[in-house]
């Protein structure tokens, strides 16, 4: 701090205040609420001391870790084949395999619940099994079938930048290919996997809606569940039992994180400031078959939900399926609705204006941390994966308490707008750009910046002209980490909207439960979502090429 | 950085908008098809009023306003859905403004409260219902459902996320025991979501009986032959539309005008075209051969002491129901 300038020292003060208010405040506000203004010791203890929450506890922490255990199994290898193989058609794949990150899970869960559901899953019945998506094991397949994701774009994103002289330099001292991976490969890019694992295994623990819909007709009670249970009791002492459950959870997640962080404390350099060509493994006569496999598995993840989804969109009646049955009259019904149109420009401009603040706020929060060093670097991760791994309703929750009302004594008008709304979804989704960029950071060699510091630079230009450039692709990366899940939020828009502020997320949820009259208007608005996903996908990759060139 | 810094003005100028003090919201669960029927007339009797509606499942209305209670800041002017027991619990809290409406001496008196914080404005009505293709000899009651011969085929909506269900739910407990609730259990029943989402497991052959609203089944029965609606000899399960005002709607006349409004011959005639029965017995409800006293003679009884036992002990019982569910 000593040898900073004074702008730079502004730029950290309004990094800290803003993570402060971002990250700190709200669980200040909602923990003054819950266990100092409405303090209930009787409600503590009946909350902790419930049969319900030992059995939540246990299924959640079980459940995070098949689901985290699962996605490390597909997506490790996944990745691996993506970027160190001659494989011809890996950027083909690579594409088609992050799509799925695209699909919102809730509606992924809707067509697994029709492919393999127990009494009469289209699947189950032409496979002639009776498996049943009810279960843990059900459970753990679909969620896995997004977030392996999380994995995948964390190593695709490291690998493709890894500096490949150690292992080519193994390679020529003669180690065999699996000895590179384990001995050299995979402790470069332990950072970015544990990165990507941990992120699954909160993402799961604060999970809520594939949770609900396939694990409660399950019987499979998580902490979410119980959660909403509380807050669904429909009183006031039911939503002080969610907070105080909440709590709980935040602890869980205090403690995961610092096992995260104790895991992560060596960390190596992946690039350096020299080119360096890949040495790729040639895969020769296998190749067909890989290819197969991975459409098998695409075709699994990411088709057979679309098209059961599809056929839902086009039936006329619900579970009939023959041609005489297809019509447009569901997408003609949604159209007729006010809140289509509206619910698409709210998510549009919700995400697009999210998804910016959030990747300029992780930049520059990266940054600070990065001049900062180590110490400050747990904390800050800490707080800014606080709000990611807390469930979308008791967040909501803490942000109604925190920003709906009075705001430090200043009366914001803020509920009930679209404002508060994009608050809550920057407070969610900061981890996704801070993470990224954060990684990439320490992935730099420090030699080029010591090398401008020594020419003269001052830190906003070592800011724009070199750490910018050199971690651009992770900030693009966290972009479409953030606009996509940004784009269909469901958990917490549901607490937060108003009249005039219909999301997609909540438009797909109101016809889902309780509005959807021909039973496939839900279907529809999924199939148009996704192929809104689908061009704003072709457009990120586009962008993804104007980058590169510009960098040629 | 200027785009940034262009789009932080644009967002802090959106957030901030004043809110229309001729703006007047309604929190209903209403069904959306319902509330396109009503704005446009609203409009035209309350010309300068824009009128905003928040619709969601009544459970999830009950969260939201709960939470905007928390933090003093209720934005509606008018509450209309279906958990009369919560009703009843703001009642007790003071948080809705006793209103004695001209039609409230109208209403059966089952239907409004004592101290008039709410009110019945119409009838849905929870039925059972079944898939012909499923199954040929339906179960003939709520009772029926608890027999073995109905494991893995019933479902239901969450009491949990739907006010109806709730109600039905609380309404079979108090009259078959926690030993029934049990046996539902036991037979695997999915309950889960609202009313839609059982109609669709239905039409989609996951399940082939259950209980559902007939304003979703009246919808759908024409369209879907294979759907079959069933009047439970033990009783349908009268639900109520509730409607109330919060005592710190910041409209409070124009509140009472739209809440007089809803008992008129227009509005009235708008619900029944949603396919609940009216409040009012003048007016014919959406199955003509069937009128509302069919229905209220053939029903699970409702009396004031019903509704303050299960209002008193809503909470347990949506806890030890939960309990039963998932252990």
């Amino acid at each position: 701090m000593r040898n900073i300038s004074v702008s730079h020292k502004i730029l950290i003060l309004i990094s800290f205040l803003l993570i402060f208010v971002l990250c700190v405040y709200p669980y200040l506000n909602f923990f003054n609420k819950i266990f100092i203004e409405s303090f209930n010791l009787k409600l503590i203890i009946k909350v902790f001391t419930s049969s319900m929450f030992v059995k939540a506890l246990f299924n959640s922490l079980k459940l995070a870790l098949l689901v985290s255990l699962l996605c490390s199994l597909v997506a490790t290898p996944l990745a691996w084949l993506l970027t160190r193989t001659n494989l011809k058609t890996r950027q083909i794949w690579k594409k088609l395999f992050t799509l799925s990150y695209a699909i919102p899970p809730y509606l992924g869960a809707i067509a697994w619940i029709k492919l393999c559901n127990p009494s009469n899953g289209i699947l189950n019945n032409i496979l002639g099994v009776n498996f049943n998506i009810y279960s843990i094991t059900g459970l753990t397949i679909v969620l896995s079938s997004f977030f392996f994701t999380f994995i995948l774009l964390n190593l695709m994103d490291t690998l493709g930048r890894m500096d490949a002289t150690y292992e080519e330099a193994a390679l020529l001292s003669g180690s065999s290919y699996i000895g590179v991976f384990f001995k050299i490969t995979f402790p470069l890019i332990k950072n970015s996997f544990l990165s990507g694992f941990f992120l699954i295994f909160l993402s799961v623990m604060a999970s809520f809606g594939v949770p609900a819909i396939i694990g409660i007709p399950g019987g499979i009670f998580l902490l979410t569940t119980q959660i909403y249970t509380y807050q669904k009791l429909g009183s006031l002492s039911g939503i002080y039992m969610s907070g105080i459950l909440a709590h709980g959870l935040f602890l869980i997640t205090f403690v995961l994180i610092m096992i995260q962080i104790y895991l992560q404390k060596k960390s190596y350099k992946l690039v350096s400031g020299k080119s360096s060509r890949l040495n790729l493994i040639k895969l020769r006569k296998s190749q067909p078959y890989i290819n197969i496999i991975l459409f098998i598995l695409f075709f699994i993840i990411f088709i057979l939900p679309i098209l059961t989804l599809l056929i839902s969109a086009l039936s006329k009646t619900q579970g009939i399926y023959s041609f005489k049955n297809f019509t447009l009259d569901n997408f003609k019904y949604l159209f007729s609705l006010n809140e289509t149109l509206r619910s698409f420009r709210n998510s549009l401009i919700l995400s697009s204006s999210v998804t910016l603040i959030c990747l300029f706020l992780g930049f520059i929060f990266s940054y600070v941390v990065f001049t900062l060093g180590k110490s400050k670097k747990q904390l800050i991760n800490f707080l800014i994966s606080l709000p990611y791994s807390t469930p979308g309703t008791v967040l909501a929750l803490a942000i109604i308490f925190s920003f709906g009302g009075k705001v430090f004594g200043v009366n914001l008008g803020l509920y009930n707008t679209i404002g508060l709304i994009i608050i809550s979804y920057i407070i969610k989704y900061l981890y996704f750009s801070f993470k990224t960029t954060e990684d990439a950071f320490y992935q730099v060699d420090i030699s080029l910046i010591e090398a401008a510091k020594l020419s003269g630079a001052k830190w906003h230009h070592i800011l724009i002209d070199i750490w910018y450039p050199m971690v651009k692709p992770a900030i693009l990366a966290s972009a479409f980490l953030i606009f996509l899940p940004a784009l269909s939020e469901l958990t917490m828009t549901i607490l937060l909207t108003g009249p005039g502020l219909e999301t997609i997320g909540t438009l797909l949820f109101q016809l889902q439960e309780y509005s959807d009259i021909t039973g496939g208007t839900a279907s529809a608005l999924a199939i148009i979502v996704i192929l809104l996903i689908m061009v704003l996908f072709l457009l990120f990759q586009l962008l993804n090429l104007v980058i590169k060139r510009e960098k040629i | 950085m200027k785009i940034f810094s262009k789009l932080l003005i644009l967002i802090i100028i959106v957030s901030c908008s004043k809110s229309n003090k001729n703006e007047f919201w309604i929190y209903t669960s209403l069904y959306k098809d319902t509330i396109k029927d009503l704005s446009p007339i609203l409009h035209k009797k309350f010309p300068n009023i824009t009128f905003k509606w928040y619709q969601a499942g009544s459970e999830d209305i009950s969260t939201k306003v709960n939470a905007e209670i928390l933090t003093d800041n209720i934005k509606a002017n008018l509450l209309m859905s279906a958990d009369r027991f919560w009703y009843h619990e703001l009642g007790n809290l003071e948080k809705l403004l006793p209103y004695k409406s001209s039609y409230a001496t109208k209403v059966p008196k089952e239907y409004i409260d004592l101290n008039f914080n709410y009110i019945n404005v119409s009838f849905p009505i929870m039925v059972m219902a079944y898939n012909s293709e499923l199954t040929k000899s339906p179960p003939k009651s709520f009772k029926d459902l608890a027999k073995q011969k109905w494991k893995n085929k019933i479902t239901s909506g969450s009491p949990l996320s739907s006010g109806t269900n709730f109600t039905t739910m609380a309404m079979l407990q108090n009259s078959y025991g926690w030993d029934y609730i049990k046996k539902l259990k036991s037979n695997n029943i999915i309950s889960q979501g609202g009313n839609s989402s059982v109609i669709r497991r239905l039409q989609n052959g996951q399940r082939a009986v259950g209980w559902v609203l007939l304003e979703n089944l009246l919808r759908i029965v024409k369209k879907d032959k294979r759907i079959k609606i069933i009047y439970p000899e033990d009783g349908v399960i009268m639900q109520t539309n509730i409607m109330a005002i919060p005592k710190q709607s910041s409209n409070i006349e124009l509140s009472k005008k739209i809440y007089d409004w809803f008992f008129s011959d227009q509005a009235q005639k708008i619900i029944v075209k949603s396919h609940m029965y009216p409040i009012f017995n003048h007016i014919k409800g959406p199955i003509p051969e069937k009128p509302l006293k069919y229905f209220l003679d053939n029903s699970f009884a409702w009396d004031k002491f019903t509704v303050e036992k299960i209002s008193n002990s809503r909470m347990e019982i949506k806890e030890k129901y939960t309990e039963i569910m998932f252990k």
